[in-house]
């Protein structure tokens, strides 16, 4: 029944069981379940993505009328690395994309290699962003990450010694954006991890499957909204 | 009828121990029932400092213990804890959490230990907001809208510790809402019982439905707005804050804009509004529907109301930033898109009045509660009617007439349907009933209550009395009518807020000695009502779980033996071949 059928239907007219589906098996019931569950949460990863891509450019100064101009706004260059970390990215989408395929074939092997592969390249990719970081620091673009946690492990609440991240908003933004993409690939890293343990206690293809869609689309989203965000700050 | 449902096979985890049944708890119940009595102590915070503020606006110079500072403390706290500790987390998670799987027929939520997890992170949101009591300097005293720059700025109160636990707390409150949200939106989406179609739902589902989505969508807004205004407090980032010089003192800050946090608090804002007001539209709508044992008039019309009253709710957040300094077109704009979602609004309106038109009314304390929601509903739309107009809101802007209608529409509305919710499922959850008289005499205190203070304020407004002022003194406009009317609300304020001990006196006594309740003591329709046991057990619905054959409001029904039919009851035909 389309969400069109279903929202014209008229309830009062026609009592019976209606054309709602028997419950399925309950296997395939709970990776449903899980499916929906990923999609509206992209649905929100998406709404944070976008807001904060608007308030970037809101920060630039592209709307006159909404924002303000924004004379204190230097282009950064960004560091090539980024183009490395980029492709590295784009290999673990691939790769889990492939232990899709494999987990569609029941090929067990071949799905256990690709998909802690993947994983794997999200780490190096995260490893790579920190990299990058630590570059922009030593162009002056500093964070001083080490200042903030002694500080607050003296004094959680005190004011800090002197401004943390360089003045430039788009250092700032850069920061934020890489930041809080990584800790979204660093919360699907959490789901991997479970899935993989499961993998490497041998569990069969077919058990495995859903989580492994799921962990793909889930990289694959996170793929674009690199593609989105990464774009954004060239541009800029 | 033969039909192999997967119901049995569900693995429900079953504790073992008290600690794992009440504290630890996977049962949606019981996470309700955490989440709503969190909301409502913290309520109850919030409920004593606007207390302490009405003694402060009606006997000025009387409490020497009200300063400024802690004025403004207070004016903030009661804002926030009101519109999202309280009532975002008593409507999504405490009846979202209860009445989802009961109403839509599933034995819990889909995934259960996210949704546990969900209670405890906003606990821990709730005490990081308490805490910012006890740090030196106090809570912030921003505002409960936190513009920047006046937020991280000395002179603003809290401004040291107060306001980063405020943004911390925020932080958390959204990430445990969208572990909550998730999980009402799938479950609602996919684990409804055979039959259950999407319009065979109960107008609380729907309402709850739509907020969450909306929610799920709207605070990501708050949540970037609250770490970028916390690295600009901390780490000395320019996101919001314009180059300024405080106290003779030229700030590191540069360039930025405190108007982006304005348009990234309010798109959160406005659609919070909706978020609250949705499920309490949808509530209310069955408490209607029940009591005056009568189908809700146009049920469709009220479905895509909800939706429709949702999708607009995200265009419409500018309204509240007329006097921004933002460009005049952005205003034409918005205040039309304003105007335009009264008309779904007035449909839902519309729509209740005529349930109730030639009823079997029966005017027990939840349909009071109901009634008074219509009026003060209408009252405080009405006066959105005129903020929503630039020119009538730019003088209006920042005094009582404002703060008289966001309390009404969106304060008192709510409230009043919560209360009326309790009275009306109270009987399920505990399994007792509730004291009539009581009942009845907190009502009527707290509806007349309610207009005697929120009524005077639109007067206030006129005359131009401003907002958030900790003391009017002697100022030419404002005339001595206006300090005996504060003297007038803050008494009507106290007496209210005195009324409120007879409700839950009335819960709590009635929890140990009440009278046993009847497993469907209104006569309902809908699911929660037929199941095998009251209160519902662990899995809700014993061995098998329901069928529905119906939608949810066949109330007097013609030919039909009693004046309602359980959405489960077998049509005939089927009930032979069965």
């Amino acid at each position: 029944m389309s969400i069109l059928d279903a929202l014209t239907d008229k309830p009062w007219l026609s009592p019976g069981i209606g054309a709602r589906a028997e419950v399925t098996e309950d296997v395939e019931r709970r990776a449903a379940d899980a499916g929906v569950f990923l999609g509206v949460f992209l649905g929100v990863v998406a709404a944070l993505f976008a807001l904060l891509a608007s308030a970037y450019l809101m920060r630039m100064g592209v709307h006159g009328p909404i924002g303000h101009g924004a004379a204190d706004w230097a282009r950064l260059a960004e560091p090539p690395l980024l183009w490395v970390n980029t492709a590295v990215l784009v290999l673990s989408s691939v790769a889990l994309h492939a232990a899709t395929v494999a987990a569609r074939k029941g090929d067990g092997r071949a799905l256990t290699t690709w998909f802690l592969v993947g994983g794997l390249l999200a780490v190096v990719f995260l490893a790579g962003q920190i990299t990058v970081w630590r570059q922009l620091d030593t162009a002056g673009h500093f964070l001083a990450l080490h200042s903030v946690i002694c500080t607050a492990v003296d004094n959680p609440f005190a004011p800090p010694p002197g401004p943390l991240i360089s003045g430039n908003p788009a250092v700032a933004f850069f920061y934020l954006i890489t930041a809080l993409h990584g800790l979204h690939i660093l919360g699907g890293l959490v789901a991997w991890a479970r899935t993989s343990v499961r993998v490497l206690r041998g569990a069969s293809a077919a058990a495995i499957a859903p989580s492994v869609r799921l962990c793909a689309r889930y990289w694959h989203f996170l793929l674009l909204v690199w593609f989105v965000m990464f774009g954004l700050l060239l541009m800029t | 009828m033969a039909t192999t449902l997967a119901d049995d096979l569900t693995p429900l985890h079953h504790p073992k121990t008290w600690i794992g049944k009440y504290v630890w708890s996977l049962d949606h119940k019981v996470i309700a029932i955490q989440y709503s009595l969190t909301a409502i102590a913290i309520g109850l915070v919030a409920l004593v400092l606007s207390a302490l503020m009405r003694l402060q606006l009606g006997f000025p110079d009387t409490f020497d213990f009200i300063q400024p500072t802690q004025y403004l403390q207070y004016v903030t706290m009661h804002g926030m804890i009101m519109v999202v500790y309280l009532l975002t987390a008593l409507l999504l998670g405490g009846f979202g959490n209860y009445l989802i799987p009961l109403m839509v027929g599933a034995r819990d939520m889909v995934f259960p230990f996210v949704n546990m997890l969900s209670y405890w992170v906003y606990l821990l949101a709730v005490i990081v907001l308490v805490a910012s009591f006890f740090v030196p300097g106090g809570p912030t005293g921003a505002g409960w809208t936190l513009y920047p720059p006046q937020t991280i700025l000395e002179g603003t109160p809290g401004h040291q510790y107060g306001i980063i636990l405020m943004l911390v707390s925020l932080a958390l409150f959204i990430v445990g809402f969208t572990m909550g949200g998730l999980n009402y939106v799938t479950t609602v989406l996919q684990a409804r019982c055979k039959g259950m179609t999407l319009m065979r739902m109960p107008c609380s589902v729907w309402g709850i439905f739509v907020a969450s989505i909306m929610a799920l969508l709207a605070f990501p807004a708050l949540f970037v707005a609250a770490i970028m205004m916390l690295l600009d407090r901390i780490a000395g980032t320019s996101f919001f804050m314009p180059a300024i010089i405080s106290m003779g003192k030229e700030l590191g800050y540069e360039g930025g804009s405190p108007i982006l946090f304005q348009h990234l608090f309010w798109f959160f804002g406005h659609p919070e509004v909706y978020i609250v007001a949705l499920p309490a539209f949808g509530i209310v709508s069955d408490l209607i529907s029940v009591h005056a044992r009568k189908n809700i008039f146009g049920y469709r019309m009220m479905v895509w109301a909800i939706v429709i009253i949702g999708a607009l709710s995200f265009f419409v957040w500018a309204h509240h930033m007329y006097v921004s300094g933002m460009n005049p077109y952005f205003g034409y704009f918005f205040a039309t898109s304003t105007l335009i979602i009264a008309i779904p609004t007035a449909i839902k309106v519309y729509n209740w009045m005529l349930t109730l038109w030639r009823g079997d009314i029966h005017l027990r304390v939840p349909m009071l509660f109901a009634i008074g929601f219509l009026f003060s509903f209408i009252h405080g739309g009405l006066t959105g009617l005129f903020l929503g107009n630039v020119s009538v809101d730019v003088p209006l802007s920042d005094t009582f007439f404002v703060v008289g209608h966001f309390h009404m529409v969106m304060g008192v509305s709510p409230i009043l349907v919560i209360f009326g919710a309790i009275y009306h499922w109270y009987p399920k959850i505990t399994g007792r009933m509730w004291n009539e008289t009581l009942g009845k005499i907190h009502f009527w205190i707290t509806f007349l209550g309610v207009y005697a203070v929120y009524l005077p304020m639109h007067y206030l407004g006129f005359l131009g009395v401003p907002r958030r002022y900790y003391a009017l003194g002697e100022t030419a406009f404002i005339p001595d009518s206006v300090h005996l009317a504060n003297q007038a609300i803050t008494i009507a304020a106290l007496i209210v807020f005195v009324a409120q001990m007879l409700f839950f006196w009335n819960m709590f006594w009635s929890l140990f000695r009440g009278p046993k309740a009847d497993p469907n003591p209104w006569g309902a329709t809908t699911l929660e009502w037929q199941t095998p046991e009251t209160p519902p057990g662990h899995g809700n619905w014993g061995p098998k779980l329901p069928v529905v054959y119906r939608w949810a409001y066949d109330y007097s029904v013609p030919g039909a033996p009693r004046d309602f039919i359980p959405q489960n009851e077998p049509p005939a035909d089927e009930q032979h071949r069965s």
